[in-house]
């Protein structure tokens, strides 16, 4: 056996087994399946985060809005005695 | 034994509760319902902090000053359009909580406004707990401020909200 003949003999084209299509389309499916799954994963826990994030905001903004007005009352009602007394004591 | 477990059980934390300068205000529901104006605020110790650091402006500082230290304030505050809209009997059980505990430093009483008394809880030289009863016909306010509350800054937040400030001479500046 020559080169030349020898090197035909590997090059020549041959058919694949049957089959041979769909295991690799399947396999490329089944690798990339994970990583889809992983990326809706962290897209869904970024938005929880978003929203959990943006509700604890609105919270703590309405607390701060009701301590606002909380020390507003209560410092008026003293400040209202403190004034009552000291117009008596004159 | 075990019914002593349980007694001590229930009266710790009630005894704990007592000292701690929180008073527990038991209102109707009805009460909101019949005021024309009303306000509820309960804010814990972990409230307060978590409200307190949102209190960037400048106004806010002294307010921010007093509420790093408290750990709690409780304020119900209700404007009626009729007279007689509201139980006085409230306010009674208010005071039958008030211990030996506590003081009563103020009760400013007249006609023309609301009758204003004052209660704090001291521990040695700082005040640990201060309530306010502000009564009058149309109008009920109940304040409990738990912590170390400092009088003399609380009243000067008074004009810093937007309010007028109340002069001694009686005039609002």
């Amino acid at each position: 056996m020559n080169i030349e003949s020898g090197l035909k003999d590997l090059l020549r084209r041959s058919e694949p087994p049957p089959g041979f299509a769909n295991r690799v389309m399947k396999r490329i499916a089944e690798s990339s399946r994970p990583r889809a799954r992983a990326w809706r994963a962290l897209a869904a826990a970024a938005l929880i985060a978003v929203a959990l994030g943006g509700w604890g905001v609105h919270v703590t903004l309405r607390a701060r809005n009701e301590l606002r007005l909380a020390m507003r009352i209560a410092a008026e009602k003293v400040a209202q005695a403190q004034q009552q007394v000291r117009a008596v004591s004159r | 034994m075990r019914r002593i477990f349980i007694v001590l059980l229930l009266v710790f934390p009630a005894a704990a509760w007592a000292q701690s300068g929180r008073i527990e205000i038991d209102l109707p529901a009805s009460l909101a319902a019949r005021a024309a104006e009303s306000v509820d605020v309960s804010l814990d110790g972990a409230m307060l902090r978590l409200a307190s650091k949102f209190l960037y402006e400048d106004a806010d500082r002294d307010t921010r000053a007093i509420v790093r230290k408290l750990d709690g304030i409780y304020v119900h505050s209700y404007e009626f359009d009729k007279e007689g809209e509201y139980d006085r009997s409230i306010l009674d059980k208010v005071r039958a909580q008030l211990g030996p505990s506590w003081k009563r430093i103020v009760t400013a009483r007249s006609r023309e406004r609301e009758n204003v008394e004052i209660y704090i809880q001291s521990n040695e030289r700082t005040i640990s707990g201060l309530v306010v009863l502000a009564a009058e016909p149309r109008e009920l306010t109940i304040v409990n401020i738990v912590g170390p509350v400092d009088l003399e800054k609380l009243v000067s937040l008074e004009g810093q909200f937007g309010i007028p400030r109340i002069t001694k001479e009686g005039r609002h500046d």
